[in-house]
C-alpha cells in the first residue's frame, strides 16, 4: 500500500529535511505534499483528500498544530487520518494536550531518520519490509 | 540568569551535534570575532518568568549549518536558506531549553531581525559565546516584563 503523506511545518528547511528523510527511508511512498501552517494544510487536504498520514509541527504562525488537529478531528472527511505531531517541547503536559486533541503519535525535534521512519510505520501499523529499506538506514547514520 | 545560560550552553552543544554534526570548540582566550556579518534571530519565551533569547550567528556558521542539515553543496545555499535553517535551529534549541525548565512557559515564533555588522555588547551575566568550527554564535538572554 502506497502512503500519501502531508507534512506541515513553517520551516521550509524542516519540510525539506523531512521530505528527503522519508524519500530515503524505503517506505512505500505514493506522494508527499507540504504546507507551511495549519490553514494551508486544510486547503491542501480539500484538493488532495487521498492523504493517508499527516505529520505536523505544533508551533506555527496563523494556525498551529493543535488548532489543525481540532479542525481535522471535527471534519468527518479527515477525522480518521492519523496525525503525528512534531515538537521541540517534549514535556508530558504539552504532548498530552496534543494527544487529547487527537494526535496518534509524537516525535521530538531533532529526530534521527530511523526514529522518523519507525514512528511512521508504527502509526500506520505497517510491517517493515526489509527488502525496501534503503542503504541510507543501514549505515550507522 | 547565568545558571540558565550555562545550562543552555549544554543544550546548544547537543543540538549542534545531533542536528548539524558540528562540535563546539573550547574558547580561545582573548579571541575576538572581528569583522563578520551576523544573522540575528530572536525568540520569546512566554510564561511565569518571561524572557527572550537573541542569537547572532556568523554568516559562515549559518551556511555550514545549512549545508550539514540539508545535505546541500555550499554553492546551493542562499541567504534565505541559511536564515531558514538557523530559525529552525533556534526553535529547536529554545524548545529543548524549555524542556529542562520544568514550568508552563511556551515558545513564541523565531523572528529574523536581519543581518548586522556589529555584535551586541558582551555581558558576563546575560551573554554566551560559543565557538563552532572556528566560527561564532553569540546568545543573549533578556528578561521581559
Amino acid at each position: 500500500m502506497s502512503i500519501n503523506i502531508l507534512i506541515v511545518d513553517d520551516s521550509k528547511a524542516a519540510l525539506f529535511m523531512f521530505e528527503k528523510t522519508i524519500q530515503l527511508s524505503g517506505i512505500d511512498l505514493g506522494s508527499i505534499r507540504k504546507a507551511v501552517n495549519g490553514r494551508e494544510a486544510l486547503a491542501v487536504l480539500e484538493k488532495y483528500p487521498e492523504c493517508s498520514l499527516i505529520i505536523t509541527d505544533l508551533n506555527m504562525p496563523e494556525m498551529d498544530g493543535i488548532e489543525l488537529l481540532v479542525n481535522l478531528k471535527n471534519n468527518p472527511r479527515t477525522r480518521k487520518i492519523p496525525v503525528i505531531v512534531i515538537t521541540t517541547e517534549g514535556r508530558e503536559g504539552f504532548l498530552a494536550h496534543a494527544m487529547e486533541a487527537g494526535a496518534s503519535a509524537s516525535m521530538k525535534k531533532p529526530s534521527r531518520p530511523e526514529e522518523i521512519k519507525n514512528t511512521i510505520l508504527k502509526t500506520l501499523g505497517v510491517q517493515e519490509d526489509e527488502s525496501k529499506i534503503g542503504e541510507f538506514f543501514k549505515s550507522d547514520f | 540568569m547565568r545558571a540558565k545560560l550555562e545550562n543552555f550552553s549544554r543544550v546548544i552543544s547537543d543540538i549542534f551535534e545531533d542536528m548539524f554534526f558540528l562540535f563546539h570548540d573550547e574558547p580561545i582566550p582573548d579571541h575576538r570575532p572581528g569583522n563578520r556579518s551576523w544573522y540575528r534571530i530572536c525568540i520569546a519565551v512566554i510564561g511565569p518568568d518571561p524572557f527572550s533569547l537573541h542569537f547572532s550567528f556568523s554568516d559562515k556558521l549559518a551556511r555550514i549549518m545549512a549545508e550539514n542539515y540539508l545535505g546541500l553543496d555550499s554553492a546551493d545555499i542562499s541567504q534565505d536558506i541559511a536564515v531558514d535553517v538557523i530559525k529552525e535551529a533556534v526553535n529547536v534549541m529554545a524548545g529543548n531549553l524549555l524542556n529542562q525548565m520544568n514550568d508552563e512557559s511556551v515558545l513564541g515564533i523565531p523572528e529574523y531581525q536581519g543581518v548586522r555588522h556589529q555584535l551586541d555588547p558582551f555581558d558576563t551575566e546575560t551573554t554566551l559565546d560559543l565557538h563552532v568550527e572556528g566560527e561564532w554564535l553569540r546568545v543573549s538572554m533578556q528578561t521581559r516584563t
